[in-house]
């Protein structure tokens, strides 16, 4: 009652850190080091890049708009049955894609921790501690992945600082990579930002403007957060770089927890630390997951007219569920991710764009009322 | 209400007014005290605690005085009262019938807290409180004398939460007494109190306290409005109100804070919280009440301020340990081996060689008795409590190990979570993670690791998401406070705490201005050689 | 209400199909140690196939993997508790023949009645034999279980493995664990370079680099010796080295902290043992004649231990700076053997290549690009060393 319903920069810098840093930043070392070697690191600083300026895109978008949601001020840009149509795209590419970073992160579990434990038991058990948690206020959202911001970025960077000892910084060179032309990176650059770390952590900034304190708040708290996710996740690659060197990252799935296991504290009771990362890989699968449906369902309300987003956490559990569990195994997984990725850029990068730009250009603004 | 009464004619209790207006019409002649009389008569038909005797006023005039035996203070009416009222006066002071009422009050009675009362329900409710009644027989009006006696214990240390340096002093179920003690520590003309009377039978008094121009002044309404709004026949202890008031009843987390001590009382008065008296409970209510408040005492503010830290993340530590060790060992022993240290997995395989059951059902067995043996004592008469306590922990548990019926591992697990529970200040905190800590164990034992961090989720987002009065419930650590972190997760030094809690918006948000301690160095030799001099010349 | 309905799913998974993972810890077969070995006898009957027809093996051929186990209730709780008896007796060993690892290690299976897990595995041994024949397919197992960690330690036996896991330290209840510690200590204490079954798939992995693995033998069934170094082409091993030459490659590679003894002779029967501290190796790559070139400079900080006789004294800059030219000699001769060794057998365990690869990306994009051509380029690789010894003590004594 007495809590005025706004958020902080801070807030929403963490919203954007815990959102972007999430299971796909696991693999995201080996997509990234496929194509250029040890270019990798440097494609993933493009790929970020690349976020960074999607990020502010959107910033600047709603800053214009500051109480309206997105799918209000796009169809006050482009007529209301174009934005509905895309309001509506944009729903099944975030299903789509919530689905496939839920299946990813049980493939992780699974191979990690629970072999013999269906897939389904998996996905649906943390689903479902999603679309509890997703039943909160924006405000309480933002609290949420407060809480949980320090319990994902300080282990990442404890972890970088450990593995320190074994880093060989001629893993790392030469910085553009071998075998490096202009069509290898540009399909590795698309790659990498088509890996859906990215996408939600952009966009989760169109839900939650509305309810932060000011225009200087959203801004700066967006730019801190791509900046800090940006950093972690290239401190996290490169460290994982460093230790393993090109060739053998590309011989396992995730390289992020194979290093993550490969810890060791000097103290013999410490020797399996790798249940902190455990722990750090499942805190940041449910932010991510939590901001994706948390996401998909305001989304979802404003598209089919509710007043709120609580139907929706409901309807929405079986879709993504049934969307997780459609892919046969983890190759098909990737393949479909890759797919499905790659074509999003147009939807949450371009179309945010246009936008912007036909804002600019009638000078409409929502903020004079 | 109350005001219609001057009327002439006397409006009587809500059931039989029918009924007495017949009577009023007919007796019109009698005397309206002698009516009133029988009115209560009828009201107090068959309870032979209630006493009416009748006397004559100054030797002249009948009357009548009623009281309940058991709630009066005997003396009080025979020497301050009956005396002398039966007294004849002096004759030529001698009060005539039109002045009698005037009279009385001004000359005879000497007692504060009298008043004339029209209406037979607060007739009623004046005699229920324990007040005597004067019934002049001519008179409308009928004079309360407060003659209460209060039974009341005596103000000693409360068992729950004892201290070893602070006040000795602890609420007793008197409000009376217990307002004193805070009134006592609070010397200030901000000092508020409203009452208000809850419950349908007992009428109990429940008091809002607060530092008027500290505390929101919306924090104080929505406390009232919350209190107004309860609907129930009895309140005999605090509890009933924490059960109404609080934002979601349905958490295994207590959202309101209790409290025997008056310091911490006042404590958080001075932070800009409200506490809610209620009469007849030695606990009071503090509202709103946050996480980090459940595991602080009012110890770690008399203590110096980084003992009182590190106190304070061990009690945390021990909370958490409750919490989560008995959950973390079925973990790591049944589903992932592979994350413990291989020295010491070689010596927990040996330990739990031969134990028939799976760590799941051991760990629940054990708890189990754990809960059973920690009730069972709770109730007992002390002396025999502690023995038990030894028989249950010492010989069960030896008994329990070397009969292979659990691994000695386990015993350690549940007797570091039992004493964890032991370590936190709140027993309704400790309770509630108590509690929570099975169907963490349950779901730990379906999924393993990844089953106890889905619980740990959503015990935390439970936390997060709830509400004290509108205060996040995990408040300076989210949303983040950092003025408020200084006494969350450290004690500050009390200088270094400037400023009230921001969550609570007091209005004066500055504790103190400036604080500068200017420290002399007296006994110096230097000093004293100078002193010296001093003093000869 | 959320309460009610998430636990009632919990309960009804917990009453529908109960707990998939649950498998008590004393109820696994948990193998600390694995040794593996070209195999002299047959297959048994395997679950895996018909007996009797013809898979395909790998280039190992049939492959018997011995493993030990912990057995539960053996390792006494307490470590005072002398009753225990022998720590062979805390282990159990079985052994199983296949066509493969896996195909073994389901063979072994058959032995047990509990699930094999990996999940405690501290040390896996191979024989001289496997190593020589090329260690691929067992990387391609390890890999693939994701049980196994990469702290664990991987060596070669020069005589049969097996008979790593029947040896019984005196030491420690546990054999294996005593194991691991030889391992462990040697490398606190410098005498090791840090190599464990990760970092040494990272240099099998890498394009400019080749593995290397402690090389022990067992003595009298009970001492475990570490008797240099195994070095690998690819994944074959190729040659080995001596013990004292680990303390070189650790100066090549710059292994800290020093730790490792060299005892040389100064002037006539004149001894001085030296002891390392800190090494610092510099590489310096050049290209010449579209070739490149190497200059390794090696320093290398210690402190002298003992000296052989009375007649010499160390109590004058001079002699010092003298034993420190004697060293300095004896450094470069023994890295420069050390180097033509590995050139010679195309094993470049000190990853050149990477750093060549690093360097030069246009060279390597043009001539190496693959691990097998740089083994040709690095056969006959320039390299040049430099030793540059410091002493900074000489202990307690004066003289």
């Amino acid at each position: 009652m007495r809590f005025q319903k706004q958020i902080t920069a801070a807030q929403v810098m963490m919203i954007i850190a815990n959102t972007t840093i999430g299971v796909s930043v696991l693999a995201l070392p080996r997509i990234a080091t496929e194509k250029v070697n040890t270019g990798g690191f440097f494609i993933t600083f493009i790929g970020l890049v690349i976020a960074f300026i999607g990020c502010i895109i959107i910033a600047a978008l709603g800053v214009r708009f500051p109480k309206k949601t997105f799918i209000e001020y796009s169809s006050a840009l482009i007529s209301k049955p174009i934005s509905m149509a895309i309001g509506m795209l944009l729903i099944v590419y975030f299903i789509l894609l919530e689905g496939f970073i839920l299946r990813e992160f049980g493939e992780v579990m699974n191979h990690s921790l629970l072999d013999k434990t269906p897939i389904f038991v998996t996905i649906t058990s943390m689903i479902i501690v999603i679309a509890i948690t997703s039943r909160n206020s924006i405000t309480t959202f933002a609290h949420i992945q407060y809480y949980y911001f320090p319990f994902i970025v300080i282990p990442i960077f404890l972890m970088v600082l450990i593995s320190f000892s074994k880093m060989e910084i001629v893993h790392l060179k030469p910085f553009l990579g071998n075998n490096a032309n202009v069509s290898n990176y540009l399909r590795g650059v698309h790659s990498v930002i088509g890996l859906p770390f990215i996408q939600i952590g952009t966009f989760i900034l169109t839900i939650i403007i509305p309810y932060t304190k000011s225009k200087k708040h959203t801004v700066i708290g967006s730019i801190l957060g791509i900046l800090v996710s940006g950093i972690t996740i290239l401190f996290a690659v490169g460290v994982t770089m460093a230790v393993f060197g090109a060739e053998e990252i590309k011989k396992s799935l995730w390289p992020m927890f194979v290093l993550a296991r490969m810890i060791q504290f000097p103290a013999e009771m410490l020797e399996r630390v790798d249940i902190v990362f455990i722990v750090v890989w499942i805190f940041s699968a449910f932010t991510t997951l939590l901001s994706g449906y948390v996401l998909i369902a305001y989304i979802s309300g404003k598209v089919f007219g509710f007043n709120d987003h609580l139907p929706f956490t409901i309807i929405l559990l079986p879709i993504v569920i049934l969307v997780a569990l459609y892919p046969d195994n983890i190759q098909q997984l990737y393949d479909y991710m890759e797919w499905v990725g790659k074509g999003g850029i147009l939807l949450t990068f371009l179309y945010p764009l246009i936008l912007l730009v036909l804002s600019l250009a009638r000078k409409k603004r929502g903020d004079h009322h | 209400m109350g005001k219609k009464a001057s009327r002439k004619t006397i409006k009587l209790g809500n059931k039989s007014v029918k009924n007495n207006h017949e009577n009023v019409n007919e007796k019109k002649t009698t005397e309206p005290g002698l009516q009133m009389l029988m009115e209560l008569k009828k009201q107090f038909k068959g309870d032979d605690d209630f006493v009416v005797y009748e006397f004559s006023l100054f030797g002249q005039y009948s009357a009548t005085i009623v009281y309940l035996t058991s709630m009066v203070d005997k003396e009080m009416i025979n020497k301050d009262i009956m005396k002398v009222l039966s007294r004849i006066p002096n004759p030529n002071k001698n009060p005539n019938a039109p002045n009698l009422k005037k009279y009385i009050q001004d000359h005879v009675l000497y007692l504060t807290g009298t008043k004339e009362e029209h209406e037979l329900s607060s007739i009623t409710n004046g005699v229920l409180q324990g007040k005597t009644a004067l019934l002049v027989h001519s008179f409308e009006s009928v004079f309360l004398f407060d003659t209460y006696k209060e039974n009341q214990r005596s103000i000693t240390e409360p068992e729950s939460e004892q201290v070893i340096r602070g006040p000795r002093e602890g609420f007793i179920e008197s409000i009376t007494a217990n307002i004193s003690l805070l009134r006592k520590r609070l010397p200030t003309a901000d000092f508020r109190i409203n009452y208000h009377s809850v419950g349908e039978l007992t009428k109990s008094k429940v008091a809002i306290v607060y530092l008027d121009g500290i505390v929101n002044g919306r924090l104080v309404k929505e406390v009232k409005r919350r209190l107004d709004q309860i609907k129930i026949d009895r309140i005999l202890d605090s509890g009933y109100i924490e059960q109404f008031i609080e934002d979601n009843p349905r958490s295994p987390f207590p959202q309101v804070r209790n409290t025997e001590r008056p310091d911490v009382a006042v404590g958080n008065l001075a932070e800009g919280r409200v506490v809610i008296l209620v009469d007849g409970s030695p606990n009071v209510l503090i509202v709103p009440a946050t996480f980090n408040t459940f595991y602080q005492t009012s110890e770690d503010y008399n203590m110096r301020f980084i003992m009182a830290t590190l106190v304070r993340w061990i009690r945390l530590a021990a909370l958490l340990f409750s919490l989560l060790m008995p959950s973390l060992y079925v973990a790591l022993i049944s589903f992932h081996p592979e994350l413990i240290p291989t020295s010491f997995a070689v010596a927990v395989m040996s330990g739990r060689a031969g134990i028939p059951f799976p760590a799941v059902v051991e760990v629940f067995l054990m708890e189990g008795a754990m809960e059973v043996l920690r009730e069972a004592t709770i109730r007992m008469p002390k002396q025999i409590g502690s023995a038990l306590s030894i028989v249950g922990v010492l010989v069960v548990g030896d008994a329990a190990v070397s009969a292979g019926f659990v691994s000695p591992i386990t015993v350690v697990v549940i007797a570091l979570t039992s004493i964890g529970s032991f370590a936190t200040p709140s027993y309704n905190m400790a309770i509630g993670f108590r509690m929570v800590r099975f169907p963490l164990l349950l779901i730990t034992g379906i999924l393993g690791f990844y089953g106890f961090i889905l619980g740990v989720l959503l015990i935390n987002n439970h936390l997060i998401s709830l509400k004290s009065f509108g205060v996040p419930y995990m408040a300076p650590v989210t949303p983040m406070n950092f003025g408020g972190i200084k006494d969350t997760l450290f004690r500050a030094p009390l200088h270094a705490m400037k400023d009230r809690p921001e969550y609570l918006l007091p209005i004066r948000k500055k504790r103190i201005q400036g604080n500068q301690l200017n420290k002399g160095n007296p006994l110096q030799p230097t000093q004293s050689k100078e002193n010296k001099r001093n003093d000869k010349k | 209400m959320k309460y009610m309905i998430s636990l009632l799913f919990g309960l009804g998974l917990f009453v529908l199909t109960g707990c998939w993972d649950r498998d008590e810890i004393e109820d696994r077969s948990t193998i600390l140690g694995l040794a593996i070995d070209i195999a002299e006898e047959q297959e048994g009957s395997s679950p895996n196939h018909p007996s009797g027809i013809d898979v395909p093996l790998s280039n190992l051929g049939m492959l018997k993997v011995t493993a030990q186990l912990a057995i539960p209730g053996k390792v006494p709780l307490k470590g005072g508790d002398s009753s225990g008896g022998e720590p062979a007796d805390s282990v159990w060993v079985v052994e199983a023949v296949g066509h493969t690892i896996g195909d073994a290690m389901q063979n072994l299976q058959q032995h047990l009645a509990h699930k094999i897990f990996l999940g405690h595995l501290k040390i896996v041994i191979l024989s001289e034999e496997v190593a020589r024949k090329g260690i691929g397919p067992i990387n391609e197992y390890l890999r693939r279980v994701p049980d196994v960690r990469r702290t664990a330690w991987i060596a070669v036996n020069g005589d049969d493995a097996a008979s790593t896991m029947e040896a019984s330290p005196k030491m420690e209840r546990v054999p294996t664990l005593y194991l691991t510690k030889v391992f462990e200590e040697s490398v606190k204490v410098g005498k090791f370079p840090e190599h464990n079954l990760g970092l040494f798939w990272v240099a099998t992995s890498d394009k400019g680099r080749d593995g290397y693995l402690p090389y022990i033998r067992v003595e009298e069934g009970e001492h475990i010796k570490i008797e240099g170094m195994a070095y690998f082409s690819g994944d074959k091993m190729v040659g080995k080295t001596e013990p004292h030459q680990i303390a070189y490659f650790n100066g090549l590679t710059e292994q800290n902290p020093g730790g490792s003894t060299a005892y040389f002779p100064f002037k006539e029967n004149q001894g001085i043992l030296f002891q390392s501290i800190k090494r610092k190796a510099n590489n310096e790559l050049k290209m010449k004649n579209g070739e490149p070139k190497v200059d390794v400079t090696v320093r290398v900080e210690g402190e002298i231990r003992e000296k052989s006789t009375n007649a010499l004294k160390l109590d004058n800059p001079g002699t010092i700076e003298s034993i420190e030219k004697t060293f300095n000699q004896i450094l470069e001769k023994e890295f420069a053997t050390l180097i033509t060794e590995t050139q010679e057998k195309g094993s470049d365990i000190f990853g050149i290549g990477e750093y060549v690869r690093g360097k030069f990306p246009d060279y390597w994009d043009k001539e190496v690009q693959t691990g097998e051509q740089w083994k040709e380029i690095y056969k006959n690789l320039e390299i040049t060393v430099t030793g540059k010894s410091k002493i900074l003590r000489t202990g307690l004594k004066a003289q």
